[in-house]
C-alpha cells in the first residue's frame, strides 16, 4: 500500500520548505555567486574579457582613461574570468541576491589611467599595468615599454643606447 | 571507398555517392543505426560542401562517420533516408541550413527554419555573417491535411506541453477518445548556437554555451564537446579529471531521473509523489553546489580537463548527503511502484515496438525500454567509465511502464557509481592545457546522456576556434517516435506518453536563427511528416 505509507512519511518529515527569503540559506564557501573586481589591484589588461564566455566584461578606452566595466546583466557567474586573471583582482563571491529595481547596482566600472607614449603621445597602457610589466623585464628592455607598440615596432633597437635619435619630439 | 583514418573512437570514411546508399543497408543489418548528420560548408578549403553522417556501430564500439561531398555549383547528394529512417530530420537539417539537397529524400520539407524564412538563404553557410538580419517573407500558413475524415476532430496540445513548461507543438486526430494519429511541429526556439561558436566564441567559451544547451542535463553537453575537441586534437586528460567527469554526470543522471519521476507522478495525478521525489533530490542538488559550486550549470569542463579539485572533506560530506538521498530515493520508489493504480497507467500504453524503435535510432532509457541493449558508457567507454562497474536496465515492455523501470535501475547504478569514483579516485593534475589545436580536424564526442546518446562533433578551426561544431541532444532521435508511441491510445493518456520520453524540446531546437516575427503564423498542415513518413 505504496500510498499509505508514503503520507505517513509526509506526516513524519513534517515541513521541509525553507524559509527564505525570512531566514538565511546558506552556500559553499566556493559558491559561484556575484563577481567583483577589486579597483585598486586590477591591471586593466583584459584577460578577463578575453575569457569571458558571455562578454559581461569589456575593456574601453576613454580618453586618458581605459575602463573595465563588468555588467551582471550578463554574466553567467561561470568563474573564468577568476581563473585567468593574472592579478587575483577579480573574484566570485558568494553573493547571490542580485535582484535590484536600480540597474546601476549591476554595473561594476574600473577606471585606470594610462599613458601616453613617449614618442607619438598616444595613451596606450595603464599605468598600473606598465609598472608591472617593468618588474619583469630587464632594465634596457624595460625603458622601450615605454613606446607604444606600433612605436616600439618601428624604433631601432639601439634606440636607448644611445643611437637612432634618442629624442622625445 | 576512399580515404579513412582510423581513431579510437570513430572512423571517417569518404564514401562515393554510388555507394553510400549499400554501406549504410549494411551497417544497419549489423546492429547500427542513424546517430547523427551535419553538413558543413567547406567551400573555403576545397569549393565542395560536405555531409557527415555519424552511424553508431555498438558492437564493434566505434562510429563511423561516413562523409559525402558535393560540388558548389551542385550541392546534391543521394538522401540516405530511403533505407534507413532515422536519417531523415538529419538531411532536412542539412538542407535547411546549408542548402544540401538530398535526392530522392522521402519529405525534404523545412524542419529548422521559420516558413517565413527567404528561400534559397543558408543560415550555417561561411557566407552567411552570424549577425545578418533577415526581413520576414510571407510564408505560406499551411493546408490543413486532408487525411482526416469528418469524424476525426484536430486536437492541438501545445504551443507548450501542459507540465514541462517547454514549446512544442503536437497535433492530435482524435475520433472519439482515441488518438488516430499525430503530428509534431518544433525548433521553436531555435538560438543559433552552431554561428554563434563557430562565428565569435573562442575553443574554451563554448563549453560554457554548450552547458547551456539544457537546463536539466547541460554537464553532459559540455563533456561531448570537450571530448570531441580532445579527440580532434589529441588532448591527453588527466586521469583526475576523468574521474570527476564520471562524478557530475552520475550526479546529474542522478538528479535527472530523481526530477523525471516527479514529474511523472504529477502527470498521473499523484502530486505527493511528485514531492517526495523532488525532496529527495535536494539531496543531490546539495552535492552538485557543493562541488561545482552551483546547483545547476556546473561550468565543470575544459578542454583537457576540468575546473574544480575535489578536496577530502567534501568527500566525506559528499558522501554523507549521498547516504541520505539513496535512502530517501529508495524509500519513495519502492512505495511508488506499489500503487497498482500508477502502475495500470503506465503498462501497455504508449507502446514503441523494437522494430520501429531501431529504423528511427531511439536513444537511452526509450532504446533500453523497447529491448535495444545500448548505453554510450559501456560501448564507447569515455571519462572514467571503463574502469566503473555498473548494469545496463534493459526492459522488453515497450511501454511507459518499461522506461519508468529503466530508469529505477538506473538511478541506482548512478549512486553506485558516485560511490566507486568517490572511493578510487586517482591522485594527479586535473587539466592539462599543453596543447595546439590542429587545423580542420575532425573529432566525435559522445555521452550518455540521462535521455540517451548525446553527440558533438567539431572540425577544429586553428587559432583557438571551432570551423564547425555540431551538437545533437538525444532527445533529437527520441521524438520522431513520439506520434508512433500515440496512435490508438487515450487522448488521456497523451501528457505522459510525450513526457515518458522524457523530452527537453529546446535542447532538440539548437540550430538555426530565428528573426523578429517569424512562428507567428501556426505552421499546421504540411507537417503530417512524422508519423506519416514513418508509417511508410
Ligand atoms: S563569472 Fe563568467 S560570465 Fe561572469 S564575468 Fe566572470 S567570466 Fe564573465
Ligand atoms: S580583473 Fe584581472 S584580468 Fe581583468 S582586467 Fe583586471 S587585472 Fe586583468
Amino acid at each position: 500500500m505504496g500510498r499509505i505509507k508514503l503520507m505517513g512519511l509526509a506526516v513524519s518529515i513534517g515541513k521541509v520548505t525553507e524559509r527564505y527569503p525570512f531566514a538565511p540559506v546558506e552556500v559553499p564557501d566556493d559558491y559561484r555567486g556575484k563577481p567583483v573586481i577589486d579597483p585598486g589591484i586590477c591591471t586593466g589588461c583584459g584577460a578577463c574579457a578575453s575569457a569571458c564566455p558571455p562578454q559581461a566584461i569589456q575593456v574601453k578606452e576613454e580618453g586618458e582613461f581605459r575602463v573595465v566595466h563588468l555588467f551582471l546583466g550578463r554574466c553567467i557567474f561561470c568563474g573564468r574570468c577568476q581563473d585567468v586573471c593574472p592579478e587575483g583582482a577579480i573574484r566570485l563571491t558568494t553573493e547571490f541576491e542580485l535582484a535590484t529595481p536600480n540597474h546601476d547596482d549591476l554595473h561594476q566600472f574600473v577606471r585606470l589611467r594610462m599613458v601616453r607614449c613617449v614618442r607619438c603621445g598616444r595613451p596606450f597602457d595603464t599605468y598600473r599595468h606598465l609598472v608591472r610589466s617593468l618588474r619583469e623585464v630587464p632594465f634596457i628592455e624595460g625603458e622601450r615599454l615605454l613606446l607604444c607598440p606600433e612605436c616600439r615596432a618601428k624604433a631601432p633597437l639601439d634606440w636607448l643606447e644611445g643611437g637612432g635619435d634618442g629624442n622625445e619630439g | 571507398m576512399g580515404r579513412s583514418t582510423l581513431e579510437g573512437r570513430f572512423r571517417v570514411i569518404d564514401v562515393s555517392p554510388d555507394e553510400v546508399a549499400e554501406v549504410v543497408r549494411e551497417l544497419f543489418e549489423d546492429g547500427c543505426y542513424y546517430a547523427t548528420g551535419m553538413g558543413v560548408d567547406e567551400r573555403p578549403l576545397n569549393g565542395r560542401f560536405a555531409v557527415y553522417h555519424a552511424i553508431n556501430c555498438p558492437k564493434r564500439g566505434v562510429y563511423v562517420i561516413l562523409r559525402l561531398t558535393a560540388p558548389e555549383n551542385r550541392p546534391s547528394v543521394p538522401s540516405i533516408t530511403p533505407v534507413l529512417r532515422g536519417a531523415e530530420w538529419a538531411e532536412r537539417e542539412a538542407h535547411d541550413m546549408v542548402g544540401v539537397t538530398f535526392e530522392n529524400h522521402p519529405n525534404l520539407e523545412r524542419l529548422i527554419l521559420p516558413e517565413d524564412w527567404p528561400d534559397g538563404v543558408y543560415p550555417l553557410r561561411k557566407d552567411f555573417p552570424y549577425n545578418r538580419k533577415m526581413a520576414g517573407t510571407e510564408g505560406t500558413a499551411g493546408v490543413r491535411g486532408e487525411r482526416h475524415d469528418e469524424a476525426t476532430m484536430s486536437v492541438p496540445l501545445g504551443p507548450y506541453h501542459p507540465l514541462l513548461h517547454e514549446p512544442e507543438y503536437f497535433e492530435l486526430y482524435v475520433r472519439e477518445d482515441r488518438i488516430v494519429g499525430a503530428d509534431y511541429r518544433g525548433f521553436h526556439v531555435h538560438r543559433g548556437m552552431e554561428k554563434l561558436a563557430e562565428s565569435r566564441m573562442t575553443l574554451n567559451q563554448i563549453p560554457f554555451l554548450a552547458e547551456r544547451i539544457c537546463g536539466i542535463c547541460g554537464c553532459t553537453h559540455s563533456a561531448a564537446y570537450c571530448q570531441a575537441v580532445e579527440e580532434a586534437a589529441g588532448v591527453e586528460v588527466p586521469e583526475r579529471a576523468l574521474y570527476i567527469r564520471s562524478l557530475m554526470l552520475e550526479v546529474e543522471r542522478i538528479h535527472s531521473h530523481l526530477l523525471w519521476f516527479g514529474v511523472a507522478c504529477h502527470l498521473l495525478g499523484f502530486d505527493s509523489g511528485f514531492m517526495h521525489f523532488w525532496r529527495a533530490r535536494e539531496y543531490v542538488m546539495d552535492i552538485a553546489e557543493l562541488i561545482t559550486g552551483n546547483r545547476k550549470t556546473y561550468g565543470i569542463n575544459l578542454v583537457g580537463g576540468v575546473r574544480r579539485d575535489l578536496s577530502g572533506e567534501k568527500i566525506q560530506k559528499t558522501l554523507k548527503l549521498l547516504e541520505l538521498a539513496e535512502g530517501e530515493s529508495r524509500e519513495v520508489i519502492d512505495n511508488v511502484v506499489g500503487m497498482k493504480e500508477l502502475i495500470a497507467r503506465m503498462e501497455g500504453v504508449g507502446v514503441l515496438r523494437r522494430k520501429d524503435a531501431r529504423e528511427i535510432g531511439v536513444v537511452g532509457p526509450v532504446a533500453r525500454a523497447s529491448g535495444i541493449d545500448t548505453d554510450v558508457r559501456r560501448d564507447h567507454p569515455y571519462a572514467a567509465y571503463g574502469d566503473l562497474d555498473f548494469k545496463v536496465p534493459v526492459y522488453r515492455g515497450c511501454d511507459v511502464l518499461s522506461r519508468f523501470l529503466v530508469r529505477v535501475d538506473e538511478t541506482f547504478e548512478s549512486f553506485s557509481l558516485v560511490r566507486q569514483i568517490l572511493e578510487n579516485l586517482p591522485d594527479g593534475e586535473i587539466i592539462n592545457e599543453e596543447y595546439s589545436l590542429p587545423y580542420m580536424e575532425f573529432g566525435l564526442g559522445s555521452t550518455e546522456a540521462p535521455r540517451g546518446e548525446d553527440v558533438h562533433m567539431v572540425l577544429t578551426g586553428g587559432e583557438n576556434q571551432v570551423y564547425r561544431w555540431h551538437p545533437r541532444a538525444p532527445t533529437y532521435n527520441n521524438l520522431p517516435a513520439v506520434p508512433l508511441m500515440l496512435e490508438g491510445e487515450d487522448v488521456a493518456d497523451a501528457p505522459i506518453i510525450i513526457a515518458s520520453i522524457d523530452p527537453c524540446f529546446s535542447c532538440t531546437d539548437h540550430v538555426s536563427i530565428v528573426d523578429a516575427g517569424s512562428g507567428r503564423v501556426l505552421w499546421r498542415g504540411p507537417l503530417l511528416e512524422g508519423v506519416e513518413r514513418l508509417r511508410r
